[in-house]
């Protein structure tokens, strides 16, 4: 049951076919974890607030610099220096003060994935790094949790979802961490935050039952040529390490 | 390499494992270091899609007409 104040913010949204207010109290009543929130997540944890995601956890270690500021767009200049989760639990709580944000001031690791996954109700992973993303799977597959991948790099973008069990999970199109990856990437803040909104979308249609969720598809943008793909992922793999053991179901 | 995309005649029962070898060699160090391993093998990490499937078993000859053979490297950044 929404109330009248939430009637009035989503007002524009309800009208959406399939959201109602059947989905808009889904989404209020979901926590979505986003890791991390730069380019990519920052801009998709905001789109999460404005569709009125009950809670959002924003983890994200270390401090904001000045090269972060062609992109990460929930920051601002004044706060170089302070801890990016807080910074952009600020401007989400300022956008949106009927959401709870809780901000967490670390990166994923082996030591903090299950506390942290353990808090969410579906994770979108924006990690630059496979390490991390590689952790935010192998935990949601565990813990059985929909997972919304996303990467960039430079002009191009992936995103794909995972639903344990049902569908491939990164390790099953990884079996292994790319070994070429260099820590910093080319990136503009509007292919970030582009590639972001497709992440969003996909949990918000995951989450409300509007629309199709690309289930067992990479999707891939390539803003140079404006060109958006999918590809059919081959099923799960029997033999994955992370999800192999998991029986198929739909 | 450098072209986004190129038309290639495939030899009779050529196998995406060799195409990729091919490519390989005349694409430079770095485009090979992303598509075979140090063994000549197709990287583990590479996705290679025919007219949008991903395909997983690369060394099953292609004999089939025009297709069109995506590779897609992993990217991770945010
Ligand atoms: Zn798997």
């Amino acid at each position: 049951m929404l109330s009248d104040s939430q009637r009035a913010t989503y007002s524009w949204q309800l009208d959406i076919p399939g959201l109602g207010e059947a989905g808009q109290s889904r989404l209020g009543e979901t926590t979505a974890l986003v890791s991390r929130v730069g380019g990519l997540g920052g801009p998709l944890a905001m789109s999460l607030a404005a569709a009125g995601i009950g809670r959002i956890i924003l983890v994200h270690g270390g401090n904001l610099h000045e090269s972060d500021l062609n992109r990460q767009t929930l920051m601002s200049r004044d706060w170089i220096g302070r801890p990016r989760a807080d910074c952009a639990a600020e401007t989400i709580a300022r956008f949106n003060p009927e959401i709870e944000v809780v901000p967490v001031d670390e990166n994923f690791t082996q030591d903090n994935a299950e506390r942290l996954v353990e808090m969410a109700d579906i994770v979108f992973d924006c990690a630059p790094l496979f390490e991390e993303r590689f952790l935010m799977n192998k935990e949601c597959v565990r813990t059985q949790k929909p997972l919304i991948d996303s990467a960039m790099y430079s002009m191009q973008g992936q995103v794909f979802v995972v639903i344990p069990g049902a569908t491939p999970c990164l390790a099953c199109i990884y079996p292994e961490i790319p070994g070429h990856w260099r820590r910093q990437f080319p990136v503009i803040g509007a292919v970030s935050s582009m590639v972001a909104q497709i992440a969003a979308i996909e949990g918000i249609k995951l989450l409300t039952g509007i629309g199709k969720v690309c289930l067992g598809e990479l999707i891939m943008i390539d803003s140079g040529k404006m060109d958006f793909t999918k590809v059919k992922l081959a099923p799960k793999r029997g033999d994955c390490g992370v999800c192999g053991a998991l029986r198929e179901c739909s | 390499m450098g072209a986004d995309s190129e038309e290639i005649e495939l030899g009779q029962n050529e196998s995406i494992q060799s195409l990729l070898k091919g490519l390989a060699e005349r694409g430079g160090k770095d485009f090979a270091e992303i598509v075979i391993d140090g063994d000549g093998a197709p990287r583990r990490t590479l996705l290679v899609a025919v007219d949008g499937q991903q395909i997983i078993d690369l060394d099953e000859p292609l004999d089939i007409g025009v297709v069109e053979i995506t590779l897609i490297p992993p990217i991770s950044g945010g």
